[in-house]
């Protein structure tokens, strides 16, 4: 039994849990023990400032796997391709997390004009190993109240955004189990991006063909098809019109399973 | 007030509300909306929203002849946005007022009496569930009809509430009045 964590909202991404949950047992002959890690599970946890509405919710895995064995976190707005039983069997080498890098990822201006200004382990798909993450991250009380920037907290004392001291604890994952909107995640383009916003680089990143991604995140919260309705930003085009096609196929088989009825009759 | 091919915008309607997920869209708060077509695009993205649910991509081109037939619009002038909207007895919808453009409401049901409160608009949206005398029923159309620039229509003196002019700016639909909201170059 796999277990899997998916961080998620109350209601507003039942579109794409669909797709996530069908795909992941679609693709794996493994039994797989999904939880939903929503909002409303956790009432009275401090939820201020968080970017989705389920931010700190996988830092409490650890603590909800008793600290044992170990379990994978994804966040909802993802698609599988590939057995994800072979994550699952990634050999962490004693690692506490297995992880992708971020190439893009923008420290802040703490970091600006070092060598450390871009690129950070990103914690929205996570091989964890529960019993040496569960020390790093404390007990269940600190989790709950944990203020902003939790996260931030953990990685720093690996050493991040250092990635050699990061490699000591954490074991770098395949890009292709994190597809950033089906590019190459762990690509920082050659150049002086500094200045450069997000969206112009990662139009500078290798796109993954559709049957190379092995496990596709949705990350530009305005262009996930689905517009979930917290998001407040404006909606746009997913532009990858092959990865599209693929995803409305996938609605389309899910629609024949959960309503069934009216999709004889159309 | 024109009609328009019920049967084709029909085959749309049952396939969004089939297969996409409930959005919201500020031109009618509350209501379930479904995004379709945009150019109204933000400067850094560079392609127009163009949803890829497989029925647009399969009627757009009929979509959009059929509406350039009803609001006769020549192949010059831009299509600028489709959203279907659906809505509930919360929801309610702000007319859109651009002098540049032209919103065209395609009503899909045959309940679309819009609702004039005679209320400010808070007691409105909490008493929408009164009698309904307490609103002012205007005729929006029977299904197949084409309504535009719905802004326009002139309050009457004290039989609508409206909000800071005389002119339509806020309507309440009945619970489950659906639409395609429709914005063209003039």
């Amino acid at each position: 039994m796999i277990p899997i964590f998916i961080g998620t909202s109350n209601y507003e991404d039942a579109w794409i849990e669909r797709i996530l949950a069908y795909t992941l047992l679609k693709n794996t002959k493994e039994k797989l023990s999904i939880t939903w890690l929503r909002p409303k599970y956790f009432p009275d946890w401090n939820k201020v400032g968080w970017g989705t509405p389920f931010t700190n919710f996988r830092y409490a895995i650890p603590h909800l796997m008793n600290y044992k064995g170990k379990a994978i976190y994804m966040d909802c707005d993802q698609i599988n391709f590939r057995n994800i039983a072979d994550l699952y069997e990634t050999d962490l080498e004693g690692r506490t997390f297995g992880l992708v890098w971020d190439a893009l990822m923008w420290n802040g201006a703490k970091w600006r004009d070092t060598p450390h200004e871009r690129g950070f382990f990103c914690d929205s798909v996570m091989l964890i190993d529960c019993e040496k993450a569960g020390k790093l991250i404390g007990d269940y009380e600190g989790v709950k109240n944990a203020k902003y920037g939790f996260k931030m907290d953990i990685f720093d004392k690996l050493g991040c955004p250092d990635k050699k001291k990061g490699l000591e604890h954490i074991y770098q994952l395949n890009p292709r189990w994190n597809s950033f909107d089906g590019n190459n995640t762990s690509f920082l383009p050659k150049g002086d991006t500094s200045d450069m916003e997000y969206k112009y680089i990662a139009d500078m990143q290798p796109k993954l063909a559709p049957d190379e991604i092995w496990h596709l995140h949705l990350t530009g919260l305005s262009s996930q098809m689905w517009h979930p309705p917290y998001n407040p930003w404006a909606k746009t085009h997913f532009n990858r019109e092959d990865l599209l096609e693929i995803i409305w196929e996938l609605n389309r088989q899910i629609n024949m399973i959960t309503k069934r009825e009216e999709f004889l009759n159309d | 007030m024109k009609e328009f091919d019920l049967e084709l915008f029909e085959k749309l309607s049952k396939a969004v509300l089939y297969s996409m997920g409930n959005q919201l869209n500020w031109r009618s708060p509350r209501a379930t909306s479904y995004l379709l077509y945009d150019l109204d695009t933000p400067r850094q993205v560079k392609v127009a929203y163009n949803s890829g649910l497989p029925k647009w991509r399969e009627l757009r081109n009929d979509i959009f002849k059929e509406i350039r037939r009803v609001e006769d619009i020549h192949e010059s002038k831009r299509i600028i946005k489709v959203i279907l909207f659906k809505h509930n007895n919360r929801s309610y919808c702000i007319p859109n007022h651009e002098e540049v453009r032209r919103h065209t409401y395609f009503i899909m049901k045959d309940t679309p009496k819009i609702i004039l409160s005679k209320l400010p608009m808070r007691k409105s949206i909490k008493h929408m569930a009164m009698p309904e005398d307490d609103y002012n029923l205007i005729p929006f159309g029977k299904k197949g009809t084409a309504w535009k620039n719905i802004h326009l229509q002139r309050t009457k003196v004290g039989s609508a509430y409206s909000i800071g002019t005389e002119w339509t700016s806020i309507l309440f639909p009945t619970e489950d009045t659906l639409y395609f909201y429709v914005e063209t170059d003039i």
